[in-house]
């Protein structure tokens, strides 16, 4: 989970902070609701100007990647994909539990939609 | 200061002013470095030793003056019990330096960094990724066991079950007060501390970073820990020493000697637990897993290959 700039580099720095949280966002490495350093930390840390990690953030949440919920911070967005695959993960871990208690598909399903509607 | 304080003054000076030159050679503070790796099972590069051997010796300067000023303090201003003197000049010095360690990690954040490349974490790890849950939860185990002592001790005696008077009233009011106020005290030095930069070139020098910001947080942790240990034990001398007659004829006396000697058990417990759980490692376990699970690949990698390597 580590962010590098390089200011030798040809690519401006707020596009290395950007493309680099990206990636490690679409790798799974940032969780969805993850929260992100703050910018001053970050630019900080990375001896970079507020504005320029400002720049990527912004960038970022323009994208949809990136949701900022005012004094708390940056977090991680959740996307239609994150949803959908944290919904199969949790639809696989109680598959898992009914059939280690022995629970029929159609009972386990009424409990689902009980459990759901109540 | 007391008379009897002067044996006590003359022992905390020369451990003190012992512990800050203890690191004045410079062969002193390469041992210390490679200890402290092998403490912490970190990557020590050769390029680093000094680096890190000055930064420790730096701790244990600021930090032992700080201590020992307060230490100091401490006994030419209190008077009364020698063993309560003795008791809040160890836990001063311990505050003093914690807020050294904490002034020099403040100081450390500041220093400049070599222009190049520079590396961050995207992440915001919390006192929790440096403090092992152990030392954080004993701290409140500790303060809730100090309150609960104070309290029913209070208790007892108002309705009769014991024969306490004259309740130490300053001594119940700090077991009850005091330990809440230093974890909170804490707790909040160390968000401060948390929020300062940590600017590295390299993966190694970011954990050699993480180490010694997880040292100096662990340092300031141990104040509310000893004031939360220390503020039943003084509560109980302190209404021990001045009961008169002896067990079983004054069931006070057996009380208090009973509750001071299962707390210190207990205090013995807590430590040889702590020591077992290698709570110097835990900076490693949160904030590089895959650092500690193969140790081979300990986070000694260059700063070009680092995005997204570890962590």
């Amino acid at each position: 989970m580590i962010v590098v700039v390089d200011p030798a580099s040809h690519v401006p720095p707020f596009e290395q902070v950007r493309a680099q949280i990206e990636a490690l966002i679409s790798a799974g490495t940032l969780p969805p609701g993850n929260r992100l350093p703050t910018v001053r930390r970050l630019a900080d840390d990375l001896g970079l100007a507020v504005n320029t990690v400002a720049r990527a953030y912004r960038e970022l949440e323009q994208a949809g990647i990136v949701v900022t919920r005012g004094r708390h911070g940056s977090f991680v967005a959740v996307r239609g994909a994150d949803r959908d695959r944290e919904t199969s993960q949790a639809a696989q871990q109680f598959a898992r539990r009914i059939r280690e208690l022995g629970v029929g598909a159609d009972q386990a399903l009424d409990a689902v939609r009980a459990a759901l509607s109540g | 200061m007391t008379p009897a304080a002067a044996p006590l003054l003359a022992v905390l000076v020369v451990l003190g002013l012992g512990n800050i030159l203890r690191l004045a050679p410079r062969r002193r503070q390469v041992a210390a470095a490679h200890d402290f790796a092998r403490k912490v099972d970190l990557d020590l590069p050769p390029a680093m030793v000094d680096t890190v051997g000055r930064r420790l010796a730096l701790r244990e300067y600021i930090g032992g003056a700080t201590g020992l000023l307060a230490g100091v303090v401490a006994i030419l201003l209190l008077r009364g019990d020698e063993f309560a003197i003795w008791l809040v000049a160890v836990l001063t010095y311990f505050l003093g330096h914690a807020v050294g360690h904490g002034i020099v990690a403040w100081y450390e954040a500041t220093r400049p960094v070599p222009p190049g490349a520079r590396l961050a974490r995207a992440t915001t790890p919390t006192h929790a990724d440096y403090v092992a849950g152990h030392e954080r939860v004993g701290a409140w185990v500790l303060a809730a066991v100090s309150a609960l002592i104070a309290v029913g001790l209070v208790a007892a005696d108002r309705t009769g079950v014991l024969e306490l008077r004259p309740l130490p009233w300053a001594l119940v009011v700090m077991a009850v007060v005091v330990p809440p106020l230093a974890i909170a005290a804490d707790e909040l030095a160390a968000a401060r501390l948390l929020r300062r930069r940590q600017a590295a070139a390299t993966l190694v020098e970011l954990a050699w970073d993480d180490a010694m910001r997880a040292r100096t947080l662990r340092d300031m942790a141990t104040v509310p820990l000893v004031a939360s240990a220390y503020a039943p034990l003084l509560l109980l001398t302190g209404i021990a020493n001045q009961l008169e007659g002896g067990w079983p004829a004054n069931a006070a006396i057996g009380v208090a000697n009973g509750l001071l000697l299962l707390l210190l058990v207990g205090l013995l417990g807590m430590a040889v637990l702590s020591a077992a759980l290698r709570p110097q490692r835990h900076f490693r376990r949160r904030l590089w897993p895959q650092a500690e699970a193969h140790p081979t690949s300990a986070p000694a990698v260059a700063t070009h290959d680092a995005a997204g390597s570890v962590g």
